[in-house]
């Protein structure tokens, strides 16, 4: 008689690398007339394949409804049987699609159309996978929000900002949106124009967004971490894209306090300062 | 494959220390008539002491008839039923819900709102799908101690999972796998589901599974194994009604004779729901009405283990919430006499082509509800240009 462990594990190589080891099969499980070992073991090999690719389908939703059915199975298939699921949720299987995807892109000339064209399911994945998890992302909706404005922000030049847990920028090579949008909706979606942008996924009042950002705007979100303080990030941006430092004030001081009440970025506290920052809320 | 490399056991605290937030019904706003104050008599009391102490079903809350919370029913929800001009305070659709405990974990956004909203109105119980109690895996204490979290943050009535394993290597099938039900299995799990009990500082209520294949190896049968689980580690169980309907059909035992063996006192909760038939086989696939014989099962059992909390259970094809209040009235007519429900034979006209899949995980908290996958057939040539094979993780350390 086989041990547990030996058993479970001759169960888990039949039902999820499909390899059947058919001279054990009668003496492990209880074949009859009704219904063969063979069959009733592939009732739990067949689930498992299935039960797991619905959930991709579900994740990835308008990345199956762009691809033929059969090109997104494969795809997912192939994730799936490359990495297994290791998490107690289900919400972790999917976590690594978009660079799977990116892994196995066929190699082509950098920079070339073709290239670009093949980024496609990556970068849709990718942006697919961020909208997920902003909707389970702690979000703003329990934070109290700061009131900003560009008076309180151009005397306060340290202050930190960082993103939210449910914001994510991303550069992109299509746009995406009417093809997010119609597959909410229930509809056949257009393939996306070709067209690079960068892209904010964020969620404000429990719905996920999108919004489509200027270079700067992306560059300054990106480097939102909590580390640096918004001036420091403004001479980096202006810097970095050849932008008037004068220019890019005038823009960040109101567009800053927008972004925070939209939920995209929160206010760091910064030790020693909170006080002084609160204070100068409690002014307003 | 190596084994999992995150299941270090935490030092967690001493198995019979006493915990203040144990078993009882805490849900203060609980209104239901059927808690009876002896129901709550379990309070500060640990897993070990109330399994010697008294019968389960005895002490853990009845809290009438229940479905599971779905993402899908939020609107209507909040339309209708948490709606405070809506509201009558009196007169609610259901008793309590059902949550699928990992649909909850780490997950903070819409859903968990919701979720504290329904909380406010009505009992929560938790089930849970990840435990693996069978596996001969090492528990998952990453698991368990983010299962403890939600437990303390949400206070459900009680925590329940399944008596089966659900991987091995690390490896997370998502489905409930069947165990052979011999003594070293059973051993196996006694111990676990102590472990689980001392570290969750309450009991455990384990549900039997649905099941398509028995291993040649099996000793005992499933009461027996159930039987001896609960009268030594004190936990309860949670009799699915369909489950014995389905895999009294896939093995061919006597359901009625498989539910007068259990552990009656044990069984706190029943769950129903709707199975497909395959013709060789019934899958449990919680994607229908509940058929005429699980209505049959569910009044011998309701007789046996009387007041029993029942919980409907209905996870694809999922339908509006007032057609799922009206399938679930339909315990309440039961209990009455009536036998409700069409009687479940094999219809191949009816059965789709596709596959037919189980559905113990469902995956209902998803971002995307799309019915129609449309194909572009102007761009189908990308599948050329991928070559899949050659590309391969690392194996799974
Ligand atoms: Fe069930």
């Amino acid at each position: 008689m086989q041990k547990l462990n030996e058993l479970q594990h001759w169960f888990g190589r039949a039902v999820i690398r499909r390899e059947l080891d058919y001279d054990t099969l009668l003496e492990t499980i209880v074949d009859n007339e009704q219904l063969s070992a063979e069959r009733r073991l592939g009732v739990y090999a067949e689930g498992y394949q299935l039960r797991l690719l619905e959930c991709m389908r579900a994740e990835y939703a308008c990345l199956d409804a762009l691809l033929s059915r059969e090109l997104f199975d494969r795809f997912a298939l192939n994730y799936l049987s490359a990495r297994p699921s290791t998490s107690y949720t289900l919400f972790d299987l999917g976590g690594e699609f978009a660079l799977f995807l990116a892994n196995t892109r066929p190699p082509m000339p950098e920079g070339s159309e073709q290239q670009t064209a093949m980024k496609m399911p990556e970068q849709l994945a990718q942006l697919e996978r961020y909208r997920v998890m902003s909707i389970r992302g702690k979000g703003s909706e329990h934070s109290e929000i700061p009131t900003l404005d560009a008076t309180i922000l151009l005397f306060q030049p340290n202050f930190l900002f960082k993103r939210t847990d449910t914001s994510f920028v991303m550069a992109t090579d299509f746009d995406f949106s009417p093809a997010i949008e119609a597959v909410d909706n229930d509809q056949q979606p257009d393939f996306p124009e070709q067209k690079s942008q960068h892209l904010l996924i964020y969620r404000q009042g429990y719905r996920v967004k999108l919004m489509t950002l200027e270079p700067w705007q992306a560059l300054f979100l990106q480097s939102c971490d909590g580390h640096y303080s918004w001036q420091a990030q403004q001479h980096l941006v202006s810097e970095q894209l050849q932008l008037s430092g004068g220019d890019l004030l005038s823009q960040l001081i109101t567009w800053l306090p927008q972004m925070v009440s939209m939920g995209v970025l929160e206010l760091v506290e910064q030790e020693g300062t909170i006080g002084s920052q609160k204070a100068v809320f409690s002014m307003i | 494959m190596a084994t999992h490399t995150n299941n270090s056991a935490p030092n967690h605290s001493a198995p019979n220390s006493s915990n203040s937030n144990n078993n009882s019904n805490n849900n203060s706003n609980n209104n239901n008539s059927n808690n009876s104050s002896s129901n709550k008599s379990s309070s500060n009391k640990n897993a070990t002491d109330t399994a010697s102490a008294s019968h389960l079903a005895d002490q853990l809350p009845k809290l009438g008839f229940g479905v599971g919370l779905r993402s899908c029913h939020f609107e209507w929800l909040l339309k209708n039923d948490l709606n405070p001009a809506a509201l009558n305070p009196v007169e609610r659709p259901v008793d309590w819900f059902e949550i699928i405990s990992e649909n909850f974990m780490d997950n903070h956004g819409f859903a968990h709102y919701m979720l504290d909203r329904v909380r406010e109105r009505y009992p929560i119980v938790m089930h849970g799908v990840s435990l693996s109690i069978g596996s001969s895996d090492p528990l998952n204490w990453n698991y368990l101690t983010k299962l403890n979290a939600l437990i303390q943050g949400i206070q459900p009535a009680w925590v329940s999972d399944h008596i089966c394993w659900t991987g091995i290597s690390g490896v997370n099938t998502h489905d409930l796998l069947p165990l052979p039900y011999t003594e070293e299995s059973l051993r196996h799990v006694i111990q676990r589901v102590n472990e689980v009990q001392d570290f969750l500082q309450r009991p455990l209520v384990l549900e039997n599974p649905s099941s398509y294949l028995q291993f040649q190896q099996s000793e005992l049968t499933e009461p027996e194994f159930i039987n001896a689980l609960c009268a030594e580690t004190g936990c309860g169980l949670l009799l699915d009604v369909n489950n014995v309907f389905v895999s009294s059909f896939n093995h061919g035992f006597d359901a009625e004779e498989y539910i007068r063996a259990l552990p009656h006192k044990q069984i706190v909760q029943m769950h129903l729901a709707g199975p497909t038939h395959c013709g060789s086989h019934i899958i449990d696939t919680h994607d229908t009405e509940v058929p005429r014989q699980v209505w049959q099962l569910y009044q011998l059992a309701q007789q046996l283990t009387p007041e029993c909390s029942t919980l409907l259970e209905w996870d694809a094809n999922i339908p509006e919430f007032p057609q799922l209040v009206s399938e679930l009235n339909k315990a309440r007519q039961a209990l009455t006499g009536e036998l409700p429900g069409k009687e479940l034979h094999y219809q191949p006209a009816q059965q789709n082509s596709g596959p037919v899949v189980s559905t113990p995980a469902h995956h209902n908290l998803q971002a995307h509800n799309l019915n129609e996958h449309h194909n572009l057939n102007e761009h189908r040539n990308l599948d050329e240009h991928y070559n899949l094979d050659e590309y391969r993780y690392a194996e799974a350390e």
